[in-house]
């Protein structure tokens, strides 16, 4: 990434920061996809959006004795090779807080210098699925928006990856909106929700009760 | 970042860590190596929680590679990861925990001489001194095959009767390894075996 101040890695010290993150999601369909970028465009940062192509492998952790599974990420990008794979540990969603503007969830990124598929799964953690995620990366101050489409490894298995054969998920883009910060500090959800109905109402961002969705995996 | 030999070095009969310590720096600085700063490398274990899963992962912080952290399964795969390391394992701490007896550390004086660097540590567990350890670094070579000659005969230099005899296993089972992992898997053997010689007394 070379318009944005990309750091993959975290420096010399572990910093205790920026763990917790509030984001909203919502998707627009390719039609508008058009109308969204002008928008975005408009009310950002004035710097290019940068493209991403992300091959992102979701890995599940069952703890014994917990109902709920550790979700981690691995993630590579396809088109800045010198980037390092990242792992990302996504914890869960915090529950049922209709006082808050904005889901909050914590957010741990390691950069690691290989692929960390035989570290995760020694680590315990079991491959659940892949996909590619292909699209532009907003900024706007501490905001961070991306704009992706998901795509799939059409039918081969997840060790051969070749960026030739992949196919859309659905006909919809998939917009999330986030900001990093610290722990207990809830200014950033204030303005997640602020910029989130700037988007409407080409994207309706909306807190979405992730329980919902488990419960249909 | 060179080819390292670490090992622990016995301290003569007689003599407390302290005068260990003293001994072997006097003889560093009479070779005519120079003091340039302190060095500490640590390592935290941890196991699973799970039973069945018996392996045992350590994390490796090493100041010589201030902005990377190093994670080894015993007999398993290797990573070098960024600072992060700490914090995304906290997140995994329903499934892996830090073993009982905690953090092992490495801690001492730094000797720069010429292309060698001479590292004298003390190594403790908490506040129990075990030993002292020892490490030579020869910066300019990445093969550790080609300057193995070179590295004996300033160990015999230094530590004379304690000179290894041959290729240390660790270095001889993956000589094209990268050089961190060499330096990682070599303290880790050395804290496990001091940590065994304590449980055995």
């Amino acid at each position: 990434m070379n318009d944005a101040s990309y750091h993959p890695l975290s420096a010399d010290s572990a910093s205790n920061v920026n763990l917790q993150e509030f984001f909203l999601q919502g998707s627009v369909l390719d039609g508008s996809i058009d109308k969204l970028f002008g928008r975005l465009q408009g009310i950002c940062d004035n710097v290019k959006p940068e493209m991403f192509t992300d091959r992102e492998r979701t890995y599940y952790l069952s703890t014994p004795g917990l109902t709920t599974s550790v979700m981690v990420k691995a993630c590579k990008s396809v088109i800045q090779p010198s980037a390092p794979w990242q792992i990302k540990y996504i914890g869960n969603i915090e529950a049922a807080d209709h006082t808050k503007p904005a889901m909050i969830r914590s957010n741990v990124t390691v950069a690691v210098s290989q692929d960390p598929s035989q570290f995760l799964e020694e680590l315990g953690f079991i491959l659940r699925y892949e996909v590619v995620l292909r699209g532009q990366f907003y900024r706007k101050g501490n905001l961070k928006v991306t704009v992706a489409k998901l795509l799939l490894n059409s039918g081969i298995a997840a060790s051969t990856f070749d960026a030739t054969k992949l196919e859309a998920a659905n006909t919809s883009h998939l917009v999330e909106i986030s900001a990093l910060s610290l722990m207990r500090d809830d200014g950033a959800a204030e303005e997640v929700r602020h910029f989130a109905q700037l988007l409407a109402p080409i994207a309706m961002m909306e807190k979405v009760d992730h329980r919902r969705i488990q419960m249909h995996q | 970042m060179g080819v390292t030999y670490v090992s622990q070095w016995n301290i003569p009969e007689g003599k407390n860590i302290q005068q260990g310590v003293e001994e072997l720096q006097n003889k560093a600085e009479k070779l005519g190596a120079k003091k340039s700063g302190l060095f500490v490398v640590e390592c935290e274990s941890f196991h699973s929680t799970n039973a069945q899963n018996l392996k045992t992962l350590h994390t490796i912080h090493n100041s010589e590679y201030p902005a990377s952290r190093f994670a080894c399964f015993e007999d398993g795969s290797f990573l070098v990861t960024d600072v992060m390391l700490g914090t995304f394992l906290s997140k995994l701490r329903s499934v892996w925990q830090p073993k009982k007896g905690g953090k092992i550390e490495s801690k001492g004086q730094r000797y720069e001489f010429g292309d060698f660097i001479i590292k004298i540590g003390i190594v403790s567990m908490g506040p129990s001194t075990k030993g002292i350890a020892l490490e030579l670094e020869y910066a300019p070579c990445r093969f550790p095959l080609d300057c193995w000659e070179l590295m004996t005969e300033m160990l015999h230099e230094l530590i004379d009767d304690q000179a290894p005899a041959s290729l240390p296993q660790v270095i001889a089972q993956k000589p094209d390894a990268n050089l961190a992992e060499l330096t990682a898997l070599q303290y880790i053997r050395l804290f496990n075996n001091l940590r065994k010689a304590s449980m055995n007394r």
